[in-house]
């Protein structure tokens, strides 16, 4: 019950079918990576759960402690606890980091209620000296003319401010260099606890040296094709994706 | 209705190429009230409606053809020499892209002549304001500036509706910079939906000279803005920026041109458009290098967000160059609403139709982030508020 639990979705675009029969359960508590090659569908299936209406869902469900969440908006989706960290931030120009990450936590409040802006900044400023974003970020356009590290940055403060249930990553390491890693890993384990479960999207097992998952799954055009420790990580650096095509897949199929 | 019959005023030919997509029509004055002086205690009434900087160096407030109590200039702007007058004689012509009857119009007739002359080496603190109020009739003003050698002066030029009636205004603006100074100038256009107005303006920039003019269009109906900017010296550096909201019944229809008649010189024009349902902007660009003008840095931009399918934007970018080492560039673009930009934004809770409105205020914020002077630019984005919430 207390889990992201995806059952049997099947996703296409067009003609194309991405996800087929993907299953899989993040338990709160638990932090989980899920590895696969290049166009396999991870962030299809990470948009997918946000909301994103352009992909036709065939059939499926995915549950939010319990609750379906396919079929809803991206707005509900994310009150109702789910946040994504996009493998690429859009920029939006004009709106400051301050007043984005305000609308987002304002539009959680009821009628009745009003945001303390003086409490909303210090903890603000918190979360921007543990992510070490410069205070001067706050003012400037969302992710505009952000460098790559720096709009992965700029994800997590969104995350750290919403304090999801559930937190899907998509390739929050590509782009970083080790130092920007570091401080992005550190973002996210602190974020680790029990009322919280995670998925991290990545092909690198190095982001898995710094958030140590709980289990990792492989996935292989558009299914879970293997699972297991944090081992499986380091056997899949080590044999490489074609192990993935040509002995997982096949003893899957 | 004196004034109209001794000087009619000829409309351009709707096949006009000058005029082309605009409501020429529109700009009939036949059918317009006579202009009537207004009593003490409406003139009273606007110039406290007029308070819309904290700190000026001196201000006039015009109600039609009047002026709605005695221009003001702080007695250190005084102290330094600079002039805030009326003017008797009417100012300089000047080319204009299509408008001309409309200048001479406004010259022969305009009785409310401000002239602003800030001398060499003085550098104004504060702002100069200028308000400009529409009431029945044909309102006339004409503004005309020159600031000496390195010089300093920041310009607000707001114009705006007294009621509701129906009104017209034909203005016109001329700026000379002189060398070496500095001008920022904004205008502000927000009248009530019955206004038609052509606005013409001359800026020219000496050398060394840096001037911007930032135009907000909010409130009107069917409005004409004209803009010849010209670097005449070298090193001259002038920017002119815009932005118009369109909704039901509004035109605002832009021309511009930019001419450099000096080498190292350097303009920057973007445009932006948001057009509501019904809305209709038309902006036509040109880009003009005079041989000698050698090292020209030229550059046009025109940008169109349609924010309903009803809207039309037209665009006419224009380039010529007679110098050989230049850079040059111009281009439109219209578009709506991005989808991903929604997408990212509704995933973290935001609702479809704030997400839309954020998107939209931001499009807007390049441009009013550039006045630079904090309470005129909260003043200016609680007039675009109030102008989508109608
Ligand atoms: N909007 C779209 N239109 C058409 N095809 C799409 C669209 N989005 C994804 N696809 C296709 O779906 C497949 C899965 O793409 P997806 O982006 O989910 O892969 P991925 O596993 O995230 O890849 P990467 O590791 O490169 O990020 C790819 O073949 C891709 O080309
Ligand atoms: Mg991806």
């Amino acid at each position: 019950m207390d889990s992201l639990h995806i059952e049997k979705l099947n996703v296409s675009i067009g003609e194309k079918s991405i996800l087929n029969d993907f299953t899989l359960t993040v338990p709160k508590g638990e932090v989980h990576a899920l590895m696969g090659p290049n166009g396999t569908g991870k962030s299809t299936l990470a948009k997918v759960l946000a909301g994103h209406q352009d992909y036709h869902t065939d059939s499926g469900s995915v549950l939010l402690d319990g609750k379906e969440i396919l079929g809803k908006e991206p707005d509900e989706i994310s009150h109702a606890g789910l946040f994504l960290a996009f493998q690429y931030p859009l920029e939006i120009p004009g709106v400051s980091i301050a007043n984005f990450i305000r609308a987002a936590i304002e539009s959680r409040l009821g009628a009745e209620e009003s945001l303390d802006a003086p409490a909303y900044y210090r903890r603000l400023y918190e979360k921007m000296d543990l992510l070490q974003i410069d205070r001067k970020f706050t003012s400037r356009s969302l992710n505009e003319g952000f460098s790559g590290g720096e709009k992965k940055r700029a994800e997590i403060l969104q995350m750290a401010m919403l304090e999801p249930t559930y937190c899907i990553l998509d390739e929050t390491d590509s782009g970083l260099d080790i130092d920007a890693l570091k401080v992005v890993s550190n973002g996210v384990n602190f974020m680790r606890s029990n009322e919280r479960g995670s998925l991290i999207i990545t092909h690198y097992q190095r982001l898995l040296d710094y958030i140590v998952p709980d289990v990792v799954h492989v996935m292989w055009d558009g299914r879970i094709v293997k699972s297991g420790g944090k081992g499986l990580a380091l056997e899949l650096e080590e044999k490489g994706y074609d192990w993935v095509k040509d002995e997982l897949a096949v003893a899957c199929s | 209705m004196k004034l109209m019959d001794e000087n009619p005023l000829n409309l351009p030919s709707a096949s006009d190429p000058d005029w082309r997509f605009a409501s020429v029509r529109k700009y009939r004055l036949d059918a317009v009230q006579p202009t009537v002086d207004l009593p003490e205690d409406a003139l009273q009434d606007l110039a406290e409606r007029s308070r819309f900087l904290d700190d000026t160096s001196g201000h006039a407030i015009l109600a039609g053809n009047q002026l709605s109590a005695p221009i003001h200039l702080q007695d250190s702007a005084i102290n330094l020499g600079v002039s805030l007058d009326l003017s008797e004689t009417p100012c300089e012509m000047f080319p204009t892209l299509g408008g001309q009857q409309f200048l001479d119009y406004n010259s022969t007739n305009s009785r409310t002549s401000i002239c602003l002359n800030v001398p060499d080496n003085v550098e104004l603190q504060s702002p100069i304001l200028l308000v400009h109020w529409n009431d029945t009739g044909v309102a006339l003003p004409q503004v005309q500036v020159k600031t000496g050698k390195y010089s300093k002066l920041c310009l607000v030029e707001i114009y705006l509706s007294a009621d509701s009636t129906p009104g017209h205004n034909i203005a016109s603006t001329q700026v000379q910079a002189g060398e070496g100074s500095h001008v920022s100038r904004v205008v502000v256009r927000n009248w009530n939906p019955h206004t038609t107005a052509v606005h013409l303006e001359k800026l020219s920039a000496q050398r060394d000279a840096l001037l911007r003019s930032i135009n907000i269009n909010i409130g009107g109906g069917t409005i004409r803005q004209e803009s010849v900017i010209s670097a005449e010296g070298q090193g001259a550096d002038l920017r002119l920026h815009s932005l118009s909201v369109s909704g039901e019944d509004q035109e605002f229809d832009q021309r511009t041109l930019q001419t450099h008649q000096a080498p190292n010189s350097r303009s920057d024009l973007l445009f932006k458009n948001a057009l509501m349902a019904g809305g209709r902007t038309i902006f036509s660009g040109m880009i003009r290098v005079s041989p000698e003008a050698q090292y020209t840095d030229a550059y046009q931009t025109n940008r169109n967000l349609l924010l309903d399918p009803s809207a039309e934007a037209n665009s006419l970018p224009g380039l010529e160059i007679l110098a050989n080492d230049v850079k040059c560039s111009h281009g439109a673009t219209s578009g709506q609403i991005d989808d991903e930009q929604l997408f990212y934004m509704r995933s973290r809770g935001i609702t479809e139709q704030l997400a839309r409105q954020l998107l939209v205020f931001g499009f807007f914020e390049e441009i009013i982030s550039k006045i630079h002077l904090p309470d005129l630019e909260n003043k200016v984005r609680g007039w675009i508020e109030e102008r989508f919430k109608t």
